[in-house]
């Protein structure tokens, strides 16, 4: 798992596109990445990996309302995307996603063979 | 013959610097945590916040003279582990935002919903328009 790969811009021209901020954290047996994707709900959520690249998509919720003017934005209509690199060490079959609060919390496994394993020496007497 | 013009290099330079800002992620650092957008609408005022990660509980609302003053703190939800990444912000933020006209105290309707604060107000009786008879 490493670096994010790219920061897309204006897929389609009429809504932007914005790359979600991320918190990645990583234990012996798995990496966590934490995004922040507000006003998405479950049901618009996508996360594939394909290859080597982990993509999260997502599509906001927030409408504009016809009978309303705006007076005031200090953000537009958001969706996100992000790619991200993952490495071999990352078991695809395993991936938790949780989505709380507007905070997508993913849950990479590592694969059991990566994983740091202690040996126990048996003692002959 | 060409003739060199300095300007069309520098547009051009004002155009990288200009790709470069545009290319922002979600958080703008000019602009202050909660982001707001206020709609208007038939004697009614709609205030949208993104306030990812915070939970009702943590978020205090404050109708202060013509001002709603959001506040709160985002807690950290750091983990215990080493890190490859971290690009989110944490801690207490406050905002007032001025309203357009004075609203009704008691129709104030807050929710909070996938990291999105609505707040939907109305416009107070005092503050409505009202037709002058002339006798």
């Amino acid at each position: 798992m490493a670096t994010d790969k790219n920061l897309t811009y204006n897929e389609n021209l009429n809504k932007k596109v914005y790359v979600p901020v991320a918190d990645i954290y990583e234990t012996e047996d798995l990496y966590s990445l934490k995004l922040e994707i507000p006003g998405v709900p479950k049901e618009n959520l996508d996360i594939s990996i394909e290859n080597n690249e982990l993509t999260i998509s997502a599509k906001s919720s927030i409408e504009e309302k016809a009978d309303e003017k705006c007076r005031y934005s200090e953000f537009s209509s958001m969706d996100y995307k992000r790619s991200f690199r993952i490495g071999s060490d990352i078991d695809r079959s395993k991936v938790e996603a949780k989505l709380e609060n507007g905070v997508l919390t993913l849950l990479l496994h590592k694969h059991e063979t990566v994983k740091p394993r202690k040996i126990t020496i048996n003692q002959i007497n | 013959m060409y003739t060199y013009n300095f300007f069309e290099d520098a547009m051009n330079l004002r155009d990288i610097f200009d790709d470069f800002f545009t290319r922002k992620t979600s958080y703008e650092p000019y602009r202050e945590f909660p982001f707001v957008k206020i709609h208007e609408g038939n004697d009614r005022l709609t205030i949208t916040s993104l306030m990812p990660g915070i939970k009702p509980e943590d978020v205090d609302i404050q109708l202060v003279d013509d001002s709603l003053v959001i506040a709160g703190e985002k807690k950290a939800d750091y983990e215990e582990k080493p890190y490859l990444r971290k690009e989110r912000f944490f801690g207490e933020f406050k905002k007032s935002i001025k309203l357009p006209y004075r609203v009704n105290h008691q129709s104030i309707k807050a929710d909070l919903k996938d990291g999105v604060l609505t707040i939907n107000l109305e416009k107070s009786e005092e503050a409505k328009p009202k037709k002058i008879e002339i006798l």
